[in-house]
Formats: structure tokens, C-alpha cells, sequence
């Protein structure tokens, strides 16, 4: 388990340097002029001039973003803020944990009710219960994050007034922003479960298990759930992806201070090291999240745990089942 | 499925169209989208205004019978803006598919097609693609090429490329190893030959369901950009930029912010059943 782990560790380093060459050539075609944007309009060009030396502009590309890479590996310099001059990596981290939170809480919430519903859904194939689940699942996906956040503004905050609209004070601060973030996941977890687990249920074992005469309760706890699961967890990983991105707008709606509206106010204020700094935080922090995934893939799957972790096969499939599911 | 022996003698693609139109659902989909469809083109005859018809007098009026959605603060009348806002919605969601699939496409049957080390490569590029989440990879590329419609696009269009890439990658390998490719091959068919004849229209299927789910994600992300200021400048009404504005309202005129976002919900919702029909229409089998 260990080598497995030191390998994918290994393996994340080409992603993540592709990563931040994307990240740096973003940076590198945009059309303003970091010189300008520090400076402000009232520069001469001897100022600017000599800021463009000092920055590095004037080196070929490759020299800046070795300076680049060489400068977030050795000094976790992520480079300096346009528009404060301060780091970045200090904001970042300062704001990260806010950003880990509301994801974390959302993706706990989110796989709680769509776990649960979609089991009970598929045991219950085309009752009332799985018809309206699965609908309002539908909708569930179709609504906009910001927008739902909107709605839910409105409703809970101006109209009933039972919760507060921004800020990131006690816990019920958190409430929206959890429940905005975790309903299209919930209902894309809820979907994944369900085609998952009647898929699994119709299988020979579990007709071998309830001859056995056991329980239903064991049958779909030990027996389906624990071999539906796998797929569900891929779709959980890519939805911890939505979520990093989504929170990005729901941060902004609810004014909490996280990495996304970190990265929505640099947008506003064209600070282009910021914007692709919390982006590039984000990406890394996705990655882990995708090694983590992986590595329960192989708890839950012991078949997987005795090859050190699945083939890129079966990796692939999976991914590609559930990516049709979260689609 | 007591009519198989009848349906069977039809083409494969119209067994796929009988199956989606008993679909319910997916009908109610592709209706609802026709008319949202049908609506935005002619916006300039159904808008009872114009997209930027300024009436300060009736500026922040709620809904009514004169402007059905409410006006904003220039007293731009919200429902022919809505109107006017799919265009922008659609051609986004329509057109960022496209650059994903021209790019995801042609990479995937290459390296679906070709194999090996160049399977290898491409593939580890789309990794890298992947290892970002899609919306923030677009949100940084729209930030970095700077706000307006054309990079909107590109930048959705970029976020959504490893994901065909994949798809048509996979659906190429399983059609590859078909004895029917084999066949062409020794009828002397050349490689382009062999992809577009005898492998695409056999691995066409996937992509398609893919296409219409991510026509729906393109224009949930477009909205998102222009949430952002990242989209179409104003006074082109879009959507995401409608409800951007109305965020400031929200306390006071609510409805602002209810039938953009409306519109979004059900142009993805029909979307998405659509493409759900469409999948379970193509392959009967992954039908519960």
C-alpha cells in the first residue's frame, strides 16, 4: 500500500508541473502589462521599463516559468499580488482552510443523502418514493449553483429570515452555503447509486445471498451496497472537483472568505498572479483529493488492494461509467 | 419488445428515434428545447421591446401585464432581455461543444486509433487538462484572454476538451477491433478511409449523448462566467450577467432574479433528460 501510495505521489509530479505550465502560459499571453498594472498610469516608461528587468519579463519564456517553478518548489513563492504587492501564498493559506471546509462539508452531506436515497430508490424501483427522488434529482443537477444560492437567499434570509446571508461567523453561516453546494452533488451521487445498485442487484450473488435466507438488510448493506459502491466513489471525487470549482461563485454570493472569492475579487481587479495562484492551489488540492479516492477505491475493494491499486484499465472504466452518471 | 421483429428492419437509426420518442420524458425535453430554441431566434418578433429599449419611468417595476418579468433599473423590460439572453445562452452551450468536440474529437480517434506511444502522450495531456476541475479551468482562461462572448467560449470549449477526448477515444478502441474494420482493411481501405467510413459512424453514439449533456454544462458554465463578469459585455442581455445584476436587488425586487435563472434551470433540465433519453435509446442495455 505504501509503494502504491509513493508511486501515485510520484506520478502526480508530471501532472501538476503540466498543470502550472497551463497556469503560466495563461499568465504569460494575457494582454496587460504587469509592469502597467503595478504601476498604475502615471508611470514613465523608464519606470516600467525597469520593472519589467526586475520582474524577469524580458527573459524567454521558459527561463520565466523555470524562475517560476523553481520559485513555488523551493520557496513556495507563488508569486506577488498586482494589486496588494503582497504574497500570494500567504492569502492562500490563510483562506484555504475556509475553502476545505465548505467542500468537505458539502461532499459529507452530499454523499450522505445521495447514498442513502439512491439505495432506497433502486430497492424500491419505481415506487413513489424512487419517482420523486429521481426527479427531483433531475432538477436537482439543472439548477445553477449561484442561482440556487440566489433562491435560497431569498427565501431563508430575506423572506423568512431564519438565516444570515454572508459572512462566515458560527455555524449559521454555514448552512446555505453547505446546502447550495451539496444539492447538485447530492443528486448526482443519488443517480450514480441508484443505476449502480440495480445494476449490482440483478447480479448471481446477491440471488445466492437471499437464498442463503439472509436478511435483506445484510443483503443490500454487505452484498450490493458494498459492491456498488465503487463507482459512486469515482463520482464523489469528481464532484469534490464541482465543488472546488463551484465555490468558487458560492463563496462570492455568500461573502465567505475562501480561496474562490480570493480568486473572484483578483478576477475583478485583473490581478492575474492571484487568479492563477488560487487556481493552481485548487488544482493541487483536487489532485490529492482524486489520490484519495484511489486509495479507498482499494479499502473498500479488496480485489484492487492485492494488485497495489487498479489498472489504469479498470481505473478508466470506472471513471468513464461514472462520468456518464455524473454527465 | 414484442415489436422487435418489425422495428428490426429499420436502420439503426431510426430504431434509436422510435425508441426515444416513447420516452416521455425525453420528448418533454426536446419540445421545451425546440421552443426555447424557436423563441431565441425569433426574439425580434415575440419581444413585445427591445433588448435595450430604456424607460427610466418604469424603472424596477414588478411583473405585470405590460412587462411580464418585471423591468430593471434602466427599465429595460426583463422578459424580451430574457428572450434575447438565450441566443446568447444557446450559441455559447452550441458553439463551446463545438471547439471541444473538433479538438476532444480528433485527439481521441487518434489516439484511440493510433495507439501506443501516441495514445500514451496524448492521454497524459488530457490527464493535466483534468487535473483541474473544468469550470475553474475555464474561469482562468476567460480571465487571462480578458472578458467578451468569443474567449467565453474558447474558454468553455478548452475546459470541456479532455472529456470527448476520452469518450472517442474509448468508443474508437471498441470499434477498431471489430471484424467489419478489419474487413475494409483488407479491401485495401486507407487509414482516413477506414476512421470516417467504418469506425466513426460505429463509435458516433456516445459522443452524441456526451454533446447534448454538454451543451447543458456549457450553458451552466456560461452563465457562471458572465456571474462573474467574465462574459458578454453589457447591454447583450445574457442570463448569468441578468442575475448578476439582480443580485444587488434581491432584497427588494426579487423577481429579477427568479426568471433569468428560471430559463437557465429549465434549458439544462430539458438538456440533460434529453441526452439521458438519448443514451438509453442508443444503448438499450444501460436502461434500468
Amino acid at each position: 500500500m505504501a509503494k502504491y501510495i509513493c508511486k501515485r505521489l510520484l506520478q502526480m509530479i508530471p501532472v501538476l508541473l503540466g498543470v502550472a505550465l497551463i497556469v503560466f502560459t495563461l499568465m504569460y499571453i494575457t494582454p496587460s502589462n504587469p509592469a502597467n498594472m503595478i504601476l498604475g498610469d502615471t508611470a514613465t516608461p523608464e519606470q516600467v521599463a525597469a520593472l519589467e528587468e526586475e520582474l524577469g519579463l524580458n527573459d524567454p519564456f521558459l527561463v520565466q516559468f523555470g524562475n517560476y517553478i523553481l520559485g513555488i518548489v523551493t520557496r513556495f513563492d507563488f508569486g506577488t499580488s498586482w494589486f496588494t504587492g503582497k504574497p500570494i501564498v500567504g492569502e492562500l493559506l490563510l483562506r484555504f482552510p475556509k475553502t476545505a471546509l465548505l467542500a468537505a462539508l458539502s461532499v459529507v452531506l452530499s454523499a450522505i443523502i445521495g447514498i442513502v436515497c439512491g439505495v432506497v430508490a433502486a430497492t424500491k424501483q419505481y415506487s413513489i418514493f424512487d419517482n420523486l427522488a429521481t426527479a427531483i434529482s433531475l432538477v436537482g443537477v439543472s439548477m445553477p449553483s449561484f442561482w440556487l444560492a440566489l433562491m435560497l437567499c431569498l427565501l431563508f434570509a430575506v423572506k423568512l429570515g431564519w438565516l444570515p446571508v454572508s459572512g462566515s461567523y458560527g455555524w449559521e453561516y454555514w448552512v446555505l452555503p453547505v446546502v447550495t453546494l451539496g444539492t447538485s452533488g447530492a443528486a448526482n451521487i443519488m443517480r450514480m447509486t441508484r443505476s449502480s445498485m440495480l445494476e449490482v442487484i440483478r447480479m448471481d450473488y446477491i440471488r445466492t445471498a437471499r437464498a442463503k435466507g439472509q436478511s435483506e438488510r445484510m443483503v443490500i448493506t454487505r452484498h450490493a451496497l458494498k459492491n456498488a459502491l465503487i463507482p459512486v466513489i469515482t463520482v464523489i471525487g469528481i464532484q469534490f472537483g464541482n465543488l472546488l470549482g463551484g465555490s468558487v461563485l458560492v463563496e462570492s454570493v455568500f461573502a465567505i472568505p475562501g480561496l474562490g472569492k480570493y480568486g473572484v475579487d483578483a478576477i475583478k481587479q485583473r490581478d492575474l498572479p492571484a487568479v492563477l495562484g488560487s487556481v493552481l492551489f485548487l488544482a493541487v488540492t483536487f489532485s490529492f483529493v482524486n489520490l484519495l479516492t484511489d486509495i479507498l477505491y482499494s479499502f473498500i475493494d479488496p480485489r484492487i488492494q492485492t494488485s497495489l491499486g487498479p489498472s489504469r484499465r479498470q481505473k478508466r472504466a470506472a471513471a468513464g461509467k461514472a462520468e456518464e452518471g455524473a454527465a | 419488445m414484442k415489436k422487435r421483429g418489425l422495428i428490426r428492419q429499420n436502420s439503426p437509426w431510426m430504431e434509436i428515434l422510435s425508441r426515444f420518442s416513447r420516452n416521455k420524458l425525453a420528448m418533454l425535453g426536446a419540445i421545451v428545447l425546440l421552443l426555447l430554441i424557436l423563441s431565441a431566434l425569433f426574439a425580434d418578433v415575440l419581444a413585445p421591446y427591445g433588448m435595450d429599449d430604456q424607460d427610466v419611468s418604469q424603472a424596477l417595476q414588478g411583473p405585470s401585464a405590460e412587462h411580464w418579468f418585471g423591468t430593471d433599473k434602466f427599465g429595460r423590460d426583463q422578459f424580451s432581455r430574457v428572450l434575447y439572453g438565450g441566443r446568447v445562452s444557446l450559441r455559447v452551450g452550441i458553439v463551446a461543444v463545438a471547439v471541444a468536440l473538433v479538438f476532444g474529437g480528433t485527439l481521441g480517434v487518434i489516439a484511440g486509433y493510433v495507439g501506443g506511444k501516441v495514445d500514451s502522450v496524448i492521454m497524459r495531456i488530457m490527464d493535466v487538462l483534468m487535473a483541474v476541475p473544468g469550470m475553474l479551468l475555464a474561469v482562468a482562461i476567460a480571465a487571462s484572454l480578458g472578458a467578451g462572448l468569443g474567449n467565453m467560449m474558447i474558454a468553455i470549449g478548452i475546459g470541456n476538451v479532455p472529456g470527448y477526448a476520452r469518450i472517442t477515444r474509448a468508443a474508437v478502441m471498441s470499434a477498431k477491433g471489430n471484424e467489419y474494420v478489419e474487413a475494409a482493411r483488407a479491401t485495401g481501405a486507407g487509414n482516413l478511409r477506414i476512421i470516417l467510413r467504418h469506425i466513426l459512424p460505429n463509435a458516433i453514439a456516445p459522443v452524441i449523448v456526451q454533446a447534448t449533456l454538454g451543451v447543458a454544462s456549457s450553458i451552466t458554465a456560461c452563465a457562471m462566467l458572465s456571474f462573474l463578469g467574465l462574459g458578454a459585455a453589457p447591454p447583450t442581455p445574457e442570463w448569468g450577467g441578468m442575475l448578476s445584476t439582480a443580485r444587488d436587488y434581491l432584497r427588494t425586487h426579487a423577481y429579477m432574479a427568479i426568471f433569468p435563472g428560471l430559463f437557465i434551470m429549465i434549458t439544462v433540465f430539458s438538456l440533460n433528460v434529453m441526452g439521458d433519453g438519448l443514451r438509453d435509446a442508443i444503448d438499450p442495455r444501460l436502461k434500468d
